[in-house]
Order: structure tokens, then sequence, then C-alpha cells
């Protein structure tokens, strides 16, 4: 088993509402999990996530996820 | 060198430790371009001009609607359908008349943003829109000029600053993503306080003082006031910067210091 730190910023935040912004999630995840089956733990649906980094970069939905590895998930933004 | 009027006017940043009169020597000396006369653009454009950054470009292509002045500060109630950028730089040279501003009214296109850009010492990012933002990544990357990026939406913020080559950039982050053009929600405080944190990431950069935001995507969130900095790392394969990876960090266009 493996310990992730997952992040959720602006309007993802609703998927998990108990947790304050900017406070991690801490998910146990099997040694095999990837990043494409953390969307279904977290049931966020795939068109939401729009902004992945691991570690601060992006890496696709095969990556094969590592102990501690630290994700933020975020939507995009672009008013100014 | 600068003039006794000036010496008075900015006395209280010169009295800063680390800027001094070098500093503002080298604020007079930069020449900024503000891409947007928006909500951001407003912040940014008031902000370096008080603080007598020497010449500054504005670039919009809007005309000022009523629905822009709950956030759009630089124009008021009397301007609406004036050109955002006429009526922008009227205001920022009675603010301060020993700046020079330039005002161009056009939209940035793939084919123009160079001739916009080139020569000059910084790029502000003040867009409301994606694609235009790709734009100026691009060209501040090929003309080898600090980018310096703001979005907000509702109450909401992110800043980044990039320095070509070196750190990542808005391509490294959000991979050409974009979101759908449309209407945004916004109260003026959101921008106030991105705007205002992208011009003193500009100021810190020409005066050659602090910390920069680079490798950081700094978040805002006005409702539980709270700030994030989540770590960026450039991409190697950046379809933008790739191209710069290894040629280490270039020397910035201009040495202000």
């Amino acid at each position: 088993m493996k310990s992730i730190e997952v992040r959720l910023f602006s309007s993802l935040r609703k998927y998990c509402p108990n947790l304050g912004n900017g406070e991690a999630l801490i998910i146990t995840m099997e040694d095999e999990a990837k990043l494409g089956s953390l969307f279904d733990e977290l049931k966020i649906p795939k068109e939401k996530i729009t902004v992945i980094l691991v570690n601060g970069k992006h890496e696709e939905e095969s990556y094969l996820l590592r102990n501690g590895d630290r994700i933020a998930i975020l939507p995009i933004i672009s008013g100014g | 060198m600068l003039t006794p009027s000036e010496l008075e006017r900015y006395e209280r940043q010169i009295m800063i430790e680390g800027v001094g009169r070098e500093g503002q020597e080298r604020l007079k000396r930069a020449k900024v371009v503000i891409a947007g006369c928006g909500g951001l653009g407003s912040q940014v454009a008031i902000y370096l001009v008080a603080a007598g950054v020497g010449t500054v470009r504005l670039i919009d292509c809007e005309q000022v609607e009523l629905g822009n002045l709950n956030r759009q500060v630089v124009h008021w109630d009397e301007d609406i359908g004036r050109e955002k950028v006429v009526s922008a730089s009227e205001k920022l040279k009675r603010l301060n008349p020993e700046v020079e501003i330039e005002a161009i009214s056009g939209r940035i296109t793939e084919a123009n943003i160079s001739k916009f850009v080139s020569g000059w010492d910084l790029i502000v990012d003040a867009m409301d829109n994606m694609p235009t933002r790709y734009l100026l990544n691009k060209g501040a990357l090929q003309n080898n000029i600090p980018f310096f990026h703001g979005a907000v939406d509702g109450f909401e913020g992110r800043a980044m600053s990039i320095i070509p080559g070196k750190t990542a950039c808005l391509r490294c982050v959000y991979r050409g993503l974009t979101v759908p053009r449309q209407k945004f929600p916004v109260i003026g405080v959101t921008p106030a306080i991105i705007g205002c944190i992208q011009a003193t990431e500009v100021i810190k950069y020409i005066i050659g003082i602090g910390r920069l935001l680079t490798n950081k995507l700094l978040l805002y969130d006005g409702l539980n006031m709270k700030f994030t900095e989540l770590r960026v790392t450039r991409n190697p394969h950046c379809e933008d910067c790739g191209y710069l990876w290894g040629s280490g960090a270039r020397k910035a266009q201009t040495d202000f210091r």
C-alpha cells in the first residue's frame, strides 16, 4: 500500500466539502494504483479535471503513483 | 538621473532598504508592456505608473462598458463607450505626468505579438482569456522577456512569474488547455489583489530585490483568505519553452542592474 497526498482547489473542492482549501487529503492506494484510478477514488468526473500536478509536474493517467506523491488538482481560471 | 521632483515624488519608496536612488533609476529606465486594460490591467498600470516605471505600453482592443466598472477602476462612468487604452492612459498621465504612456488599441494576435513586445523589458499578463495568454507566453519566451501571469475568477486568483529559459512557463503548467471564453464572475477586490501582486513582482524584478514567484503558482482564495503556493517545474518537452531546455538562464534582454 502507498500513501498519497491530494489537494483540491477552486470549484473542485466541493468534491471534498469537509476539507479546507489547501488542506491535504491523505489517500491510501494499492501498490499498483495509477493516477487515473485516483479520480474514481475521489469521485470527481474526469471532465471536471483540467490540471493535475504530481510533485509540481504534469503526469498522464497511466503514471504509477508512488508513496508520498503530492498531487494538486485544479481547474483553469482565466478571467482578468 | 532623477529630477528634484522625482526625488520628492518617490521619496517614501527610495527610503526602502534595497531600493534607494539606484532602484528608482532602474524603475525609470524600465519599459513594461501591460497586455489588457481591464480588472488586472487597471491595478497593474496604476501601481507601476505611481511607482515611476519609466515607460508603459498599454494594449487592449475593447471599449469601456458599464459592466466593467465594478472592477476596472482606471475607467469611470464618464468613459463608457471610449477605448479602454485611451481612458486608462488619460488617468495614468494625470496620476504621474513624469511617466511615458503608450496606448495601443488593438487585438493581440500571433502575427503581431512580436511587434508589440519586441524591444520591451517585461510583459504583464492582464488578459481575460487563455488563448491570448499562450500567445503572450510564447512571445515572451521567443523574445527573452520576463512574463508576469495573473488570472481571476470570483473571489479567487492566481499569479506566477516566468523567466524565459530558466523557470516553468505558463504552458508547462496548463499545457495549452483553455476554458470556453465567456462572461466570468468577479468582484473588484480580486483583480485588485492579484494585479498588485503582479505589480510587486515587476517592481522587484526591475530593482533586483526579493524573491520572485518563479516555479510557483500562487493560488489566492479570498473567501477563506488563504494563499497557497504550488510548486511547479519546467517541462523539458514543453511546446513553448522546451527548446530552451539546457540552454540555461539566458541573460535578460535588459540589465537594469
